[in-house]
């Protein structure tokens, strides 16, 4: 465990989800299979409720597949969870309201047992790599959605996991931030090698971010179509001109469009 | 230079406060004039009301046995909120974590929710006999059941985002607990503990009544039987004081504890 931050391989095959509730069964997700090489950026783009955030809470073992078998480096989700090894940025921001957003960002670290001044320090560093690093003090319900998302982002970056699950974590941002962000985000991937799952509902942003992007189809879900991008790294703005970016985000779009 | 304004300004603060002050001041001090000099003119029978100079008077006469009282009732007073409290805050811990617990407290809860407690009190005295062990057990239990309800009402109302997002940074039940329910159901909690603490006078004095040899309640009764009305009137002045005081001193710690954060509304009572 030197490598504590390197990423991880994930092998996703056959999942099933079915949600059995009071108004009866929702069938979420039918079959889905795919992999994730270590080290490797994947985006979900799909409908909205066609059940990205589902894949993504049975890889981050908040939820349980119905069938089909999840691993991890060749272990359970749960394993993988227990060992830190994934970082979950939720769709909403989930931060904890009587704590300042530098507290939230610690709160994993509480949990970890570190020194206070490592905390805060560590703290202090990804508030600053997020951009609120003046908002250390302030209350959550004192920042906007955006910055609330930011924070949230700092939170699940603070113990350095390899594996990071982040469900449309751009969301609330406007168009600049949203691309520094991005950027930001490849900047850390890359340093450390670690494995990205993406949720994001903007094609343009999965193809200029990722190493390969899943279109999911509507529900129940299956992985439609898995379209590698070839772009050079490190990927720049100038990207979104390339004939090739171009003709990525064109079959994708094609590809929604069919199925919405 | 900077003083000067922000000084003033208290200073106008202070003089909105008494003038607004002003009428019920005015109007309960005309009252206690008024009583006084009907009940100096003998318009009033002195054993059915009597007056305040009376009453001061005899305040005064029995100012020892009243500060002994007080003393007495207030230990039992504190005792029992803390007691019940306690077992409040674990019955609701237990409801909350453990299914078979829920169901074998929760009709109990119900119970005790519905049943007026102070019925219970001659109960009590045949179990731990006249005297403070009495006291505190009625005043617990009067004090047990807004404590419960509200722990528990604060415990359920958690968001389940927070639980999810702890779960997934792997933690523990008790960091859990630590970090998220606690802080999470401390408005509530805080509610039913000023809930208790208004109610805990009742206990102990309902309890002094009838099984106790000293304390404010015992003095209301032997006053009462003696027809010294002055003196249950001085007796009732310091169970007021000593109820209030507690209430606002449970509450200043309840602000305390929130710091800027907000109580919860509707706390549930129950007497
Ligand atoms: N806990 C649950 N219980 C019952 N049904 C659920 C639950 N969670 C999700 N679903 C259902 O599963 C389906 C997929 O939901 P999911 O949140 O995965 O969609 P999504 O692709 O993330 O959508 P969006 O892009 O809008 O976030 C929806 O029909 C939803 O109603
Ligand atoms: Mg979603």
């Amino acid at each position: 465990m030197t490598d504590m931050g390197a990423g991880a391989a994930i092998h996703v095959e056959h999942v099933s989800k079915t949600f059995v509730t009071k108004d009866g069964t929702t069938e979420a997700v039918a079959d889905v299979s795919f992999d994730v090489p270590s080290g490797s950026f994947v985006s979900l783009i799909g409908p909205s409720g066609c059940g990205k955030t589902t894949v993504a809470r049975m890889i981050g073992d908040l939820l349980a597949p119905t069938s089909g078998e999840i691993t991890i480096d060749g272990e359970s989700p749960s394993v993988a969870r227990g060992h830190r090894r994934i970082g979950f940025v939720f769709q909403r921001p989930t931060l904890v309201a009587w704590r300042s957003v530098l507290k939230n960002v610690t709160l994993p670290l509480d949990v970890l047992g570190w020194p206070r001044a490592k905390k805060r320090e560590r703290a202090m560093e990804l508030l600053d790599l997020v951009g609120l690093a003046d908002f250390a003090n302030h209350r959550p319900d004192q920042l906007s959605g955006g910055m609330q998302h930011r924070a949230a982002i700092a939170r699940a970056l603070s113990y350095d996991p390899g594996v990071l699950i982040m469900d449309e974590p751009f969301g609330a941002l406007d168009l600049i931030t949203r691309d520094r962000m991005g950027f930001e985000l490849l900047r850390i991937w890359a340093e450390a090698k670690k494995t990205v799952i993406f949720i994001t509902h903007s094609i343009e942003e999965a193809v200029l971010l990722s190493t390969t992007v899943l279109a999911m189809a509507a529900r129940p879900t299956y992985v439609q179509e898995l379209v590698p991008i070839t772009l050079e790294r490190p990927r720049v703005v100038e990207h979104r001109q390339d004939p090739r970016f171009l003709q990525a985000t064109a079959k994708l779009r094609e590809m929604l469009e069919q199925n919405g | 230079m900077a003083e000067h304004p922000k000084k003033s300004r208290t200073l106008t603060r202070i003089g909105q406060a008494v003038l607004s002050a002003l009428p019920a001041t005015l109007f309960y001090v005309g009252l206690l004039v008024v009583w006084d000099i009907a009940s100096r003119a003998g318009k009033v029978e002195r054993y059915i009301l009597p007056g305040p100079s009376m009453i001061g008077r005899s305040i005064k006469k029995n100012w020892d046995l009243l500060l002994h009282n007080s003393w007495v009732t207030g230990r039992a007073l504190v005792l029992g909120f803390l007691l019940g409290s306690l077992i409040g805050f674990v019955c609701a811990l237990g409801i909350y974590y453990s299914k078979i617990l829920r169901k074998i407290l929760y009709p109990a809860a119900v119970f005790l929710q519905t049943v007026p407690k102070v019925a219970l009190a001659p109960v009590f005295i045949i179990w731990f006999g006249t005297g403070q062990k009495s006291i505190i057990a009625i005043t617990a239990l009067i004090c047990l059941f807004p404590v419960l309800v509200n722990t528990l009402v604060g415990f359920e109302g958690v968001d389940q985002n927070l639980l999810e997002m702890m779960h997934s940074v792997s933690a523990s039940s008790p960091q859990r607990f630590y970090y998220i329910l606690v802080p999470y159901a401390l408005p509530s909690i805080v509610a039913g503990l000023e809930v208790g603490s208004s109610l805990a006078a009742v206990g102990a004095i309902v309890g002094e009544f009838i099984a106790a040899r000293e304390g404010l309640g015992f003095e209301i009764q032997m006053a009462s039987s003696r027809i010294a009305t002055e003196e249950v009137f001085a007796v009732l002045l310091a169970v007021s004081i000593l109820g209030m005081a507690f209430y606002y001193f449970v509450r200043l710690i309840g602000r305390l504890l929130l710091g800027n954060r907000q109580t919860a509304e509707g706390a549930q009572a129950s007497a």
